[in-house]
């Protein structure tokens, strides 16, 4: 079996990082423990574009991680949701509001974020923000900045560009520490969403849905035992050990 | 004129070393891999003699000389002193010639005169009712008689193809390819032959290299979910299963639910028929992999009354093309069907078609 993945994305995944990343040893860990066992080979890419193309060609038989859109509902229709099957989440990112420190404004409910400009860099998934029950984008209730980097995002931030800059939890501490950012910047404890990270399986792979099922079936093992959080919180604290460093 | 290539190894084996004033003709025990053709090019050095061997064996053989099964036991009449050593024998005659040194080549002559070897066709069954995997009324037949249709005209055997739809799923396997009256059927599961709970399919039949995965799952009414937690929560169940498809996921990975009889299996003739029961809450859950399953849960619009429970397979089973093990062509037959499935996966035509058939089915879901 052939897995592919990236680096450059911890604590996820990084072929430098501890054990390849959290996501990596997580999925591993689950592959291990699922019903016939296979033994696999995890391709490292770091060219994150061309990888869905290559597991709708079968070029590999997963994928990790990937965000899921809400596949369920009103994104059914999503390219995504149409070539792939999403395994159960690996593990769930919580995203949230970075703001000014001198800046900071009440997020208790959606509406207060109404005539605000919020920044997430480009390429990355804006479907949390435009959600039925949101509109924020389609309703033109917020004004979104995409720049090409999260840095560039928070170089807004600083010049009063724009209001917040929504991203998940680790990016956004990793972009303040990286950018010298820890007494100027804050974020809202209130998420703008939990965002959670797959396995993709092409539907279209002869095996789909029974890889989806051993992978899911594993990984349901892992999470009802201590290793699942031991993985978990051993990759988190080195990630702030080495931010903090 | 490939199928005799396949015998020149034995003809050096039976050819040589042999004294010259042996008893002449005998009996025949039909071995795996023989046709009439083979005997008689192996035995007499000459393919033609295969209609001798008929005539003087139809009330053994019948009247289809293409179907001899293994361990039949022929009587070889002496032709021109062949042929030699075998036991029982049919005729005093003593030879005197010493044998020939044997060739391939010479093998493979055939005198004008003599009637041509016959060409054995491969016979091969299928049946509707395995959407979306075999049923005549989907593209190509289906997916797996597009691969199965590919892999035949990929193999580079000579011997011509015969399909036949015979939608009696319980006739295929025994009497139609136990008696040689079929080569092969498809597609099937392979029960795991190291669990035990199905010794004879595994003893009666071989597979060939799976070319699909899916799970073997339980279809259940939305309204009267079936948990499967425990071995209490199936039993006294009613499930039912079509008619003449495989029962081993009901016994397997130790659940013997049949074997034991916690629950009491229904053959419905069609799997549509099975979920009426469902729906009529004659049965508790429908027992069929989960394509075949979702296609006629869409296709009778009951996908928001019947549910899959996925998360509990069954078994994860593949599925095959499969021949018996009493025909005297199964390895070559086998050979021919692996060979053919890997060119296609090496070409990208097998992916081609599995790529068109499941995009047809995920969007109709």
């Amino acid at each position: 079996m052939r897995l592919l993945t990236g680096s450059d994305y911890a604590p996820f995944t990084d072929a430098a990082w501890s054990q390849q990343g959290m996501v990596t040893e997580l999925v591993e860990a689950a592959l291990a423990l699922s019903p016939e066992s296979e033994s696999h080979d995890i391709e490292w890419l770091d060219d994150w574009s061309v990888h869905l193309d290559l597991i709708r060609e079968k070029h590999a038989d997963m994928g990790f991680p990937w965000f899921r859109p809400d596949c369920d509902t009103y994104q059914q229709d999503d390219a995504r949701c149409v070539d792939f099957h999403f395994s159960d989440p690996v593990v769930d990112l919580v995203i949230l509001l970075f703001v000014r420190a001198d800046n900071e404004f009440a997020f208790e409910k959606d509406a207060d974020v109404s005539g605000r400009v919020l920044c997430r860099p480009a390429g990355y998934f804006t479907h949390d923000l435009d959600r039925p029950d949101r509109k924020w984008i389609s309703n033109d209730l917020i004004t979104l900045r995409q720049p090409a980097t999260p840095r560039e995002c928070f170089d807004l931030l600083m010049s009063g560009e724009v209001d917040a800059v929504a991203v998940n939890e680790f990016l956004g501490v990793q972009q303040m520490f990286a950018a010298d950012l820890t007494e100027e910047v804050v974020p809202l404890s209130r998420p703008v969403s939990t965002q959670s990270l797959h396995v993709v399986i092409s539907k279209t792979h002869w095996r789909g849905t029974a890889l989806l099922y051993r992978f899911n079936a594993g990984l349901a093992k892992l999470k009802q035992t201590d290793r699942y959080t031991e993985i978990v919180s051993r990759h988190l604290s080195i990630y702030w050990d080495q931010l903090k460093g | 004129m490939r199928r005799l290539c396949l015998v020149a190894g034995f003809i050096g084996a039976f050819g040589a070393g042999q004294s010259a004033a042996e008893i002449c003709g005998g009996s025949y025990e039909v071995a795996r891999g023989d046709s009439l053709s083979l005997i008689a090019n192996r035995l007499y050095k000459d393919a033609g003699v295969w209609t001798r061997i008929h005539a003087d064996n139809k009330g053994t053989i019948g009247d289809d000389p293409d179907k001899i099964l293994v361990g039949a036991e022929l009587t070889l009449s002496c032709i021109g002193g062949l042929p030699q050593g075998l036991s029982g024998p049919a005729s005093v005659f003593s030879q005197i010639e010493p044998l020939q040194a044997t060739t391939q080549q010479a093998a493979l002559d055939t005198p004008a005169d003599r009637p041509p070897e016959p060409a054995v066709a491969l016979r091969v069954i299928t049946g509707n009712d395995q959407p979306p995997f075999s049923d005549e009324t989907l593209a190509g037949g289906g997916m797996m008689t597009e691969v199965m249709t590919a892999i035949l005209e990929t193999s580079a055997s000579d011997a011509p193809v015969e399909v036949f739809r015979i939608n009696d799923w319980g006739s295929h396997l025994s009497p139609l390819l136990t008696e040689a009256l079929m080569d092969v059927s498809y597609p099937w599961p392979k029960p795991d032959c190291n669990d035990g709970v199905a010794q004879e399919l595994c003893q009666n039949y071989v597979f060939s290299d799976p070319m699909f995965e899916m799970l073997m799952v339980l279809f259940v009414d939305a309204e009267r979910p079936v948990p499967l937690n425990s071995a209490q929560d199936i039993e006294g169940r009613h499930l039912c299963r079509a008619a003449g498809r495989m029962t081993f996921m009901l016994d397997a990975q130790n659940r013997n639910w049949l074997r034991d009889g916690q629950v009491t299996l229904l053959r419905a003739p069609t799997v549509e028929a099975c979920f009426d029961l469902l729906m009529n809450g004659e049965v508790d859950a429908v027992v069929v992999n989960e394509f075949t399953g979702r296609s006629v849960v869409a296709s009778i619009g009951r996908a928001d009354h019947i549910v899959a429970l996925t998360s509990t397979p069954l078994d994860i089973v593949t599925l095959h093309a499969v021949v018996s093990r009493n025909n005297p062509r199964a390895e070559a037959i086998l050979d021919r069907i692996n060979t053919g499935l890997r060119a296609m996966r090496r070409s990208g035509r097998y992916q081609e078609i599995v790529d068109l058939h499941l995009r047809g089915v995920w969007a109709g879901l």
